[in-house]
C-alpha cells in the first residue's frame, strides 16, 4: 500500500532518479530527440548508468552527443543511423553516473532479430535476401516502432544500464510504439500466409474458398510478381513465427509494465497540443498513465505579472514588444492548462509538468543540453 | 496580375513541410485565400487526426466534404473540406474493382497490411489516386492538399514511381501511371513547401526540395516561410536609449527587446541561407503572437498572403 507520505516522497524524487525505462512520446517537431538527450544527461547526473536510444537525431545534436561518427546522419534520415548500427557508445562527461547513446538502425535490428530466430544460417540468409523482407522496415507501418521497442527491451535487460531512455520514431501517431508488437505478430501470424503455404504442404483442401478469393484478389491487384515475393517470404519465414510471436509478447508486456514511465512531449502550439491531447487519450485507453508532461519552447518569461503598456501603436516600441511576448506566453500557458485538464480527465491523474523556455538559439550543443537537463533533475 | 492568376496555375497544390512548421495552418490559409479570390476550393486532409478542421470548428473533417468557409461578399468562391485516409481510399478502390463484399473482412483481418507490404506504397498511391479522381470528376477550381509530414512527403509522392519499379502490374500499375502523369504535369500539380526561419527546418526544407525535384520530378511552387517575427520600428533605438536602468520593468523591457532582436537576426541569417541554397520565390507569413489557431488567425494570415500571391502572378516559378 502506498501511503500519502510515500507518494509524496516519490513525487519529490525526479523521474530520472526513480524510473528504469522512460519512453518519450510526442508529435514531430516538438523537440523529442533533444529532450530525450537532456533527460539522459539528467539521469547520468543523478548517478544512473543511463543509455539513450535516439532515433534520427539532427546532425548538430548527433555531434553534441558524439554519436554522429563519420557518416552524415542527415542524409541517412529514414534509413536509420547508417554507419554503426545499434551498439551504444559511452559519452564521457562530468556526470556522477554514466551516459551512453545509441542510434536506432531499424533494418540492422530486424536483421539481428531474424538471425536470432532462424533455425539455420541458411534460413536467415533466405529471409534476409527476400524482396518483401527488404521492404518491411520502410513499408510495414509499425516496424520501426517495433524495432525501437525491441532495442528498448535489449537495453533494459543489459546489465550495463539501469536507466533506458527511448526517443520514439517520427510516427504518424505517437502511440504507434505501443501498438507495434501486436501489429507485427498479426502480420507474421496472418491467415493469408497460412493459406498461401497450404498447397505446398499438400493440404489443398484446407484452403477454403473465401481465402482463395483473397489470394486471387491480391494477385489481380498487384500482379503476380509481387505476390510471388509474399509467398517466398512466408515460405522462408516458416517455423520462425513462434519465436517471433513470443518475443513480441515479451516486448508488449514490458511496454505495459510499471517499469516503463511514459513522458509526453509537446510544444505550446494549437496543433501540437491537439496531437498531445489525442495521444493522452490513447494512453489512457491502454491504462498507461502519463508520468510527466514536458512542454518545450515556451516563450520566455520576461516579467509576467508586470503591468505594461498595451500593444497599441501609441505605446513605446519596448512596451509593444514586451506586451506581445507576455500575451504569447499567456496564450501558450492557457493551452498547456487545457492539455493538463484533458490528461487529468482521461487518465484520472494530473501529470507532473515541466515547462522548458525557448532559448534564443536552438539547443544543439552539450552545454545547452546540460542547461536543459537541470530542469529534469 | 491578381492572386487568382497564381491560384489557377495548377489545380492541385500539395502543401508539405516537417512537423511543427505550420503546414496545416498554411494549407488552411491558402484555401481561404482561394475562396476569397472567388475560387471554388476543396481542402483535403490526409492524416488520421490532423488539425486542419480545428480552425473551422471541426475536431476532425469527415470523409464526405463539408462547408468550411464562404466569403460574406456573396461572390462565387467558397471553401469545402474533407479527409482522405489510406484505408478508406483502399476500401474505396477495392469496392471499385468489384471486391466490395469482402473489403470489410480484409480490413478487419489485417489482410490489408499484407497487401500493403507486398506492394510498398500502395496506401500512398491509392490516396493520390483518390485525389486524382476528385480532380477528374469534381467541379472544383482548386484542390489544396495537406500532405503528410516532411520525411514521409517524399515517400508519399514517390509511391507511384516506386510501385512501377517494383514490378506491379494490373490495375495497380494503371493507377500508378495515372498518378505519375498527374504529378509530373505542372499544369495540374505543384508542391508548396512550408518552413520556419530556423536552422533545422531550413536545412530540412532544402533537402526535401531537392529530393522532390530529383526523385519525384514534381514542380515546386514558392516556399512559404512561416512565423517570421515582424520588425517593430524604433525598437533597437529605444533599447539603446534605455541604457542600463535596473528597475524591474526596464529589465523586462531590455530582455524582451534583446530576445526579439536576436530572433530577428537569426531568422534573417536563415532566410538568407535559404535564398542562396534554394533560389525559389518566397512567401513570408508573420508570427501572430498567439499560440491558438482559430478562424480569425487564418484570416489574418490570408490578409498577409493575398498581396504576395498577387505579386507572384501566374505561370510557373
Amino acid at each position: 500500500m502506498v501511503t500519502e507520505a510515500d507518494a509524496e516522497a516519490g513525487a519529490h524524487q525526479p523521474l530520472v532518479a526513480r524510473a528504469s525505462v522512460i519512453i518519450c512520446l510526442g508529435a514531430g517537431g516538438v523537440g523529442k530527440t533533444t529532450t530525450s538527450a537532456a533527460l539522459a544527461i539528467a539521469g547520468a547526473n543523478a548517478g544512473r548508468r543511463t543509455v539513450v536510444l535516439t532515433v534520427d537525431p539532427a546532425r548538430r545534436l548527433a555531434d553534441a552527443l558524439g554519436i554522429a561518427g563519420s557518416t552524415d546522419t542527415r542524409s541517412s534520415r529514414g534509413l536509420g543511423g547508417a554507419g554503426w548500427g545499434n551498439e551504444p557508445r559511452q559519452i564521457s562527461g562530468p556526470w556522477e553516473g554514466e551516459l551512453w547513446a545509441a542510434m536506432l538502425d531499424p533494418s540492422a535490428a530486424f536483421d539481428a532479430l531474424i538471425t536470432e530466430h532462424a533455425a539455420t544460417p541458411e534460413q536467415a540468409e533466405k529471409v534476409l535476401a527476400n524482396r518483401l523482407y527488404k521492404n518491411l522496415t520502410s513499408t510495414l507501418s509499425g516496424t520501426n516502432e517495433y524495432m525501437a521497442a525491441e532495442r528498448l527491451r535489449a537495453l533494459h535487460l543489459d546489465d550495463r544500464f539501469d536507466l533506458v531512455i527511448v526517443d520514439t520514431p517520427p510516427s504518424q501517431h505517437a502511440i504507434d510504439l505501443l501498438d507495434s508488437p501486436g501489429r507485427l505478430s498479426r502480420f507474421v501470424d496472418h491467415r493469408l500466409y497460412k493459406s498461401i503455404l497450404a498447397p505446398k504442404r499438400g493440404v489443398m483442401r484446407a484452403l477454403n474458398a473465401a481465402t482463395q478469393i483473397v489470394v486471387r484478389m491480391v494477385s489481380r491487384l498487384v500482379g503476380t510478381a509481387l505476390l510471388d515475393d509474399v509467398v517466398d517470404f512466408f515460405a522462408a519465414f516458416e517455423g520462425m513465427d513462434e519465436g517471433f510471436r513470443s518475443r513480441a509478447e515479451e516486448v508488449d508486456e514490458l511496454l505495459q509494465s510499471s517499469a516503463c514511465a511514459y513522458v509526453l512531449i509537446s510544444a505550446a502550439k494549437e496543433t501540437a497540443i491537439a496531437e498531445s491531447t489525442w495521444t493522452a487519450g490513447r494512453l489512457a485507453d491502454r491504462d498507461r498513465p502519463i508520468d510527466t508532461l514536458i512542454v518545450n519552447r515556451l516563450t520566455p518569461n520576461f516579467g509576467a505579472g508586470l503591468k505594461t503598456a498595451s500593444r497599441e501603436a501609441s505605446a513605446s516600441a519596448l512596451d509593444q514588444n514586451l506586451a506581445a511576448f507576455q500575451g504569447l506566453r499567456e496564450s501558450e500557458r492557457d493551452l498547456i492548462a487545457q492539455l493538463v485538464t484533458s490528461i487529468d480527465h482521461a487518465t484520472g491523474q494530473k501529470p507532473q509538468v515541466v515547462e522548458v523556455d525557448e532559448e534564443s538559439t536552438p539547443v544543439a550543443d552539450i552545454a545547452a543540453l546540460r542547461r536543459m537537463s537541470q530542469l529534469f533533475s | 496580375m491578381s492572386a487568382t492568376d497564381f491560384l489557377r496555375t495548377s489545380r492541385i497544390l500539395i502543401v508539405a513541410g516537417k512537423g511543427g512548421v505550420g503546414k496545416t495552418t498554411v494549407g488552411a490559409t491558402i484555401g481561404v485565400a482561394a475562396a476569397r479570390s472567388g475560387l471554388n476550393t476543396l481542402l483535403v486532409e490526409l492524416e488520421g487526426h490532423s488539425t486542419l478542421g480545428r480552425a473551422f470548428g471541426f475536431d476532425e473533417l469527415p470523409y464526405e466534404d463539408v462547408d468550411l468557409f464562404a466569403p460574406s461578399d456573396g461572390g462565387p468562391g467558397h471553401l469545402r473540406g474533407r479527409r482522405i485516409t489510406p484505408d478508406e481510399a483502399l476500401i474505396d478502390y477495392l469496392s471499385g474493382h468489384g471486391l466490395d463484399r469482402i473489403t470489410g473482412r480484409l480490413a478487419r483481418t489485417g489482410t490489408i497490411d499484407v497487401v500493403a507490404t507486398a506492394a510498398p506504397g500502395i496506401r500512398d498511391l491509392l490516396t493520390l489516386g483518390k485525389i486524382r479522381q476528385i480532380e477528374a470528376t469534381e467541379d472544383v477550381d482548386l484542390i489544396v492538399v495537406d500532405a503528410p509530414a516532411a520525411g514521409h512527403a517524399v515517400t508519399f509522392l514517390r509511391s507511384a514511381a516506386g510501385l512501377s519499379e517494383a514490378g506491379a502490374d494490373g490495375p495497380v500499375k494503371e493507377q500508378a501511371d495515372l498518378v505519375s502523369a498527374m504529378l509530373s504535369d505542372d499544369a495540374r500539380c505543384q508542391v508548396i513547401l512550408v518552413t520556419l526561419p530556423e536552422e533545422t527546418p531550413i536545412t530540412e526544407v532544402i533537402e526535401t526540395a531537392y529530393s522532390l525535384e530529383d526523385d519525384v520530378g514534381i514542380a515546386l511552387g514558392p516556399i512559404v516561410v512561416n512565423g517570421l517575427i515582424p520588425t517593430i520600428p524604433g525598437l533597437e533605438a529605444e533599447l539603446r536609449d534605455l541604457g542600463t536602468s535596473r528597475s524591474k520593468i526596464n529589465r523586462a523591457r531590455r530582455e524582451a527587446a534583446t530576445y526579439r532582436l536576436g530572433r530577428e537576426q537569426s531568422q534573417a541569417t536563415e532566410v538568407e541561407r535559404l535564398d542562396i541554397e534554394l533560389p525559389l520565390p518566397r512567401i513570408e507569413l508573420p508570427h501572430l503572437f498567439r499560440a491558438g489557431l482559430d478562424e480569425a488567425s487564418v484570416h489574418e494570415l490570408t490578409d498577409a498572403l493575398l498581396p504576395q500571391l498577387h505579386d507572384l502572378g501566374g505561370g510557373h516559378v
